[in-house]
Order: structure tokens, then C-alpha cells, then sequence
């Protein structure tokens, strides 16, 4: 693959990770891709207790996406560490850690949980705009001042790479993004889902249980560019665009934004190999144009 | 699991509202036991997010077959499939019908619902083992099987125009009396609409009987990945990891569950 960009010392030769809560903990599809060929792999949200998540129903399709409110169900830290890390540890793809909490200090206890097992993991990710749990993080990632206090906590437990995963559903999502970089974040991703809602009018219901949820997908794709432009034109740290990925196009699109990396998500629930496919993608459109390292294009759009 | 481009076959009208289509896939075939399912896309350029879950209702050689009924965008463009064309499939997926073996299976299937349960009538057929199957509809026009108690096969309609008047309860309970003195007791395999559903598992709880029913739902990957299509249970299900004992996954955890922990 045309692609070389490092990040805190991890080389990534594809552009093409997995977003949090579309690969689940990398075991579920293994059988129609190799994990190994995706640019890294970042896990579902841990916390640290078990969540069973939110009443069905939990998910709706909506036009060019989805809706979804599953609430963060997961094993919980602990049995994260004893059951599902082993195995991830034995991939060669950079794996990411996505933590979620409600408060500051459960943030903080994960991690510090996490670091004690000597996790030979990438670094972490940390979900700080969860839209459909009453305290699922959101709080965090709405205001600069306690993202800043948040990211800088979480700074002085771990040398790891140390993402913070952005909301859009804020006014200004550049200033939220310089208060993680103030805080000592070594890069962002944004966008995570946009808070949205259906209603069944035969029923006169909503489609999710919690009535709004989050929503994803190529509906959301041309949110996600601007808010990720907007950021790129405000911090210095690298940044990882996500939002409504479905082919290449899509990736080189983020990229003249201003991202580094890209992740896919709600594609892979239609199209579990879809990282290897789009990454095929971009590797004969890099040949065509002559792109010897298509990161070089970071940033390039060519304003009016 | 596997992820194959399948050619369909055949397309076949089944009754006024049911459609079988036929789908080469040596893999899938020969993994496929009853009570699995596949997640589909209704086309190469599908544009809506999801896939679409289809119960494998018959496989015979490299052949399996699913029924469906048209009722909103993906199955309105599997009406437009013709033979020849590729259909991505992604399966076998989910768990499976099990204890036949060891009681006397009584089948229960209603509308699309009939898909997995007919399947399971097909091998318990091939391997002689001796069972009831009752199928219910809301008129005779829905029906693709034949009215035959004599065969152990009782058809059901909502209007009397084919076989029992009434609900598949009907059924059942014909197929109870019948089965009185049989030395295997009673199971039943059921999976139909989410009413037929309930009415058959709160039989089977106040009547004793064992009983497992498929439900549907909706549902994005298939494979236990968004965690989209939890199913709230009324009890634990201690094989399943702790934090999915309240909120288990048809994909993954089901489609099958037993009567008690859904009702």
C-alpha cells in the first residue's frame, strides 16, 4: 500500500482502521478477513463495570445510514483484560483501546487497569461523546474546559497513544478539539454519531427505545468533513476522520480535509471486509495518479 | 462462516404471499444445519446500511433456499431476482434447533416464520424421525403445504378456508392429543410472527411441554459485531457471558431461545 504515516512510534501501512463498536473485539468476522491487513483495530467501548446496554429496539435504518443506541453494552473491564486482551495482543495490527466512563475517575481506573497488564496494545481511544447513555461520557466531551482536565488526567497515567474521540453535537467542536491537544492528547478522531431519531407513524412510536440515538453512515459523511476540516484548521496534533467511509473516494476526501488516518464503520456491519476492499481501492487509484504516499495529500484540498 | 456470492437457481411463487429462491453455495449448504440463517444483500449496490437476515428453510447437494414475503424495501427487490444473478450472502449464522432427537418434535411454524421449521421437517423427515408439523396462515391462499393429520401435518387458517379454523393453537392441540402414549415426550420447534410466538411459548410453559422458538428481529451485521438486535429475557441464560444475560443477541445468542426466558 502507498501509505506511510507514524504515530507515537506506530507505523500504519493503511490508512484503514475499524471504528469503535463496528468490529466488536476483532473475533466476530475473523473468518472473512484478515485482521492483520486492516490499519489498526480499535476496540468496542470498556468500561469499568459490565453494561448490558440499552432496551430493544436498539437500531434503526434510516435513509444512507442507521440509527443506533445500544449503550455501550460490554464485559467490563476486568474480564476485557482476562478474556477477550490475550488474543488481541496476538495481532499484529495496532490495536486500540476505546474507554468510556461517567465519571473522570472511572476513566482513570480503566486505564490504570489496563496499563497494569503491561497491555502490549497501541494506545487508547477515549469516547467522550457517547450520545445514548444518560452518563456515558457525552458531559466530557460537550465542554473544552473538562475535556482538557479529562485528556490531561488520562495524559499522566500513560505514555500510550492517547486519542480522544470527538462529539459533533457541540457548537464548536474546534475548540473541543484544542482543549484535548491542551490537555496533552497525542491525536483526535472525530466524528462520532450524530444525535438523531424515527418514528414508526403506524404506531405512532419511536423507533429506538431511548427515542434519540446516535446516527451513522453516508448521511452523516459530509458532517463529518467539515467538522473534521474545521478541526484540522485549529490543532497541530494528527487526526483520525471518520463518518460515512464507504470507498476510497470517501478516505481521499478526509485526507484532503486534513485527516491522517481514517476509520470505517458502519460499512463493515454490511461489508465485514470492507477496510481490505477500500484499501485495494486506494493502492490502484494511488498508482493512477502517481501518489507515492497518499498522506502526503493531507490537508491538500485546493481552496477557492 | 462463510461470505460467498450466491447464484440463484430458481425463483419459485409458493403462495399468494410466500417466495422460494434457490442459491448456489457449496459452503454455506454444507455448513447450514436448521435453524440457521444468512444476512444477505438484495443487491451488489445495495445503498441502505443493513442486510438482510433470511432463515435457510431447505438444502439439498450445493443448494439452500430461503422463503420470504415482500414487505418493505429489501425484500421488494429480492422480488425482482432471477435466476442466474449473484446474491452476497454471509452464513450460516446463529444457533441451531436441538433436542429432536430425544423427544417427540412438534413443529410449529406461521407465515416466513415456517422457513427454519420446515427445514428442520425436512431432515427429521430424512432421518426417520417421527414428528408433527402444524402450519398456520390466515387463509388457505397462504398455504403451500398439504392439509394431512393422517400424516402428522396440520395446516391451520385464521378463515377455516384450508384445514383447522383458527390459530395454530388449534393445532397443537390436535397434535397433543395424538401424541398421548408415545413413549418420547413432547418438544416444540417453533418460530412464527411475534403473537404466534408468544401464544405458542405461553402453551408450551403452562402446558410443561419443553419449547423453543425462533424470533426475528430487526438486525444489522448478524454476527454479534454492533450488538443491534438485543432481545430483553425474562431469565438468565447462564452460557451466555454475564453482561448479555438480560439483553441477549438474536444474531449471536439466538435466533433460537428456549419458551422460559422469552415469556
Amino acid at each position: 500500500m502507498r501509505f506511510h504515516f507514524s504515530l507515537n512510534g506506530i507505523s500504519f501501512n493503511s490508512p484503514l482502521l475499524v471504528a469503535s463498536g463496528t468490529f466488536g473485539f476483532g473475533d466476530e468476522v475473523t473468518d472473512l478477513i484478515d485482521i492483520n491487513q486492516l490499519g489498526g483495530l480499535v476496540t468496542k467501548s470498556i468500561t469499568l463495570h459490565p453494561r448490558e446496554g440499552n432496551p430493544p429496539p436498539r437500531i434503526a435504518e434510516t435513509p444512507a445510514g442507521m440509527l443506533n443506541s445500544i449503550g455501550l453494552a460490554n464485559p467490563g473491564v476486568d474480564s476485557f483484560i482476562g478474556e477477550i486482551l490475550p488474543r488481541l495482543k496476538a495481532l499484529k495490527t495496532p490495536v486500540f483501546v476505546n474507554i468510556a466512563g461517567s465519571t473522570l475517575q472511572e476513566y482513570v481506573e480503566v486505564l490504570d487497569k489496563l496499563e497494569n497488564t503491561g497491555a502490549a496494545v497501541a494506545g487508547y481511544e477515549i469516547n467522550i461523546s457517547c450520545p445514548n447513555v444518560k452518563q456515558g461520557g457525552m458531559a466530557f466531551g460537550i465542554d473544552p474546559h473538562t475535556t482538557e482536565r479529562l485528556t490531561g488526567s488520562l495524559r499522566k497515567q500513560t505514555d500510550k497513544c492517547l486519542i480522544m474521540k470527538l462529539s459533533p453535537n457541540v457548537t464548536h467542536i474546534e475548540e473541543i478539539a484544542a482543549a484535548a491537544e491542551a490537555g496533552g492528547a497525542d491525536a483526535l478522531s472525530a466524528i462520532n454519531t450524530v444525535v438523531g431519531m424515527s418514528i414508526d407513524v403506524e404506531n405512532r412510536t419511536p423507533r429506538l427505545h431511548t427515542v434519540t440515538g446516535g446516527l451513522s453512515g453516508a448521511a452523516i459523511k459530509p458532517i463529518a468533513l467539515a467538522q473534521v476540516y474545521k478541526i484540522s484548521q485549529a490543532v497541530g496534533i494528527p487526526l483520525i476522520g471518520l463518518g460515512g467511509i464507504s470507498n476510497h473516494k470517501d478516505v481521499i476526501e478526509f485526507i484532503l480535509a486534513g485527516a491522517d488516518l481514517v476509520q470505517i464503520g458502519t460499512i463493515n456491519f454490511k461489508q465485514p471486509a470492507a477496510a481490505v476492499r477500500i484499501r485495494g481501492e486506494l493502492e490502484v487509484w494511488c498508482e493512477r495518479n502517481n501518489i507515492a504516499n497518499l498522506h502526503d495529500l493531507k490537508g491538500e484540498m485546493i481552496t477557492p | 462462516m462463510y461470505q460467498e456470492d450466491c447464484r440463484v437457481t430458481a425463483v419459485r411463487q409458493r403462495s399468494d404471499t410466500l417466495w422460494e429462491v434457490c442459491l448456489y453455495s457449496p459452503a454455506i449448504s454444507a455448513a447450514g444445519r436448521p435453524g440457521h440463517f444468512v444476512n444477505l444483500l438484495p443487491a451488489a449496490d445495495w445503498g441502505p446500511a443493513m442486510r438482510r437476515p433470511m432463515s435457510i428453510a431447505a438444502v439439498s447437494g450445493d443448494i439452500f433456499r430461503i422463503l420470504f414475503k415482500v414487505v418493505g424495501s429489501g425484500t421488494a427487490k429480492m422480488h425482482t431476482w432471477e435466476p442466474g444473478q449473484l446474491v452476497d450472502c454471509i452464513g450460516p449464522l446463529g444457533n441451531t434447533w436441538t433436542g429432536y432427537e430425544r423427544h417427540f418434535p412438534i413443529l410449529v411454524g406461521g407465515g416466513v416464520g415456517l422457513a427454519p421449521v420446515w427445514f428442520l421437517d425436512q431432515v427429521l423427515t430424512t432421518t426417520q424421525i417421527q414428528h408433527f408439523f402444524i402450519a398456520g396462515a390466515r387463509t388457505s391462499g397462504e398455504h403451500f403445504l398439504k392439509h394431512e393429520p393422517h400424516r402428522g401435518i396440520w395446516l391451520t387458517t385464521d378463515d377455516g378456508s384450508v384445514g383447522l379454523s383458527g390459530n395454530v393453537l388449534k393445532g397443537l392441540e390436535a397434535a397433543i392429543v395424538k401424541i398421548q402414549g408415545e413413549r418420547r415426550t413432547p418438544k416444540i420447534f417453533c418460530c412464527g410472527p411475534p403473537a404466534m410466538n408468544r401464544a405458542v411459548g405461553k402453551f408450551a410453559l403452562k402446558a410443561g411441554i419443553p419449547c423453543d422458538i425462533s424470533i426475528e428481529t430487526i438486525m444489522a451485521c448478524g454476527t454479534g459485531i454492533c450488538q443491534g438486535c438485543a432481545i430483553e429475557l425474562r431469565q438468565a441464560v447462564p452460557e451466555l457471558p454475564p453482561y448479555r444475560q438480560h439483553y441477549a443477541l438474536a444474531c449471536k445468542d439466538g435466533p433460537i431461545f428456549k419458551a422460559e426466558v422469552l415469556f
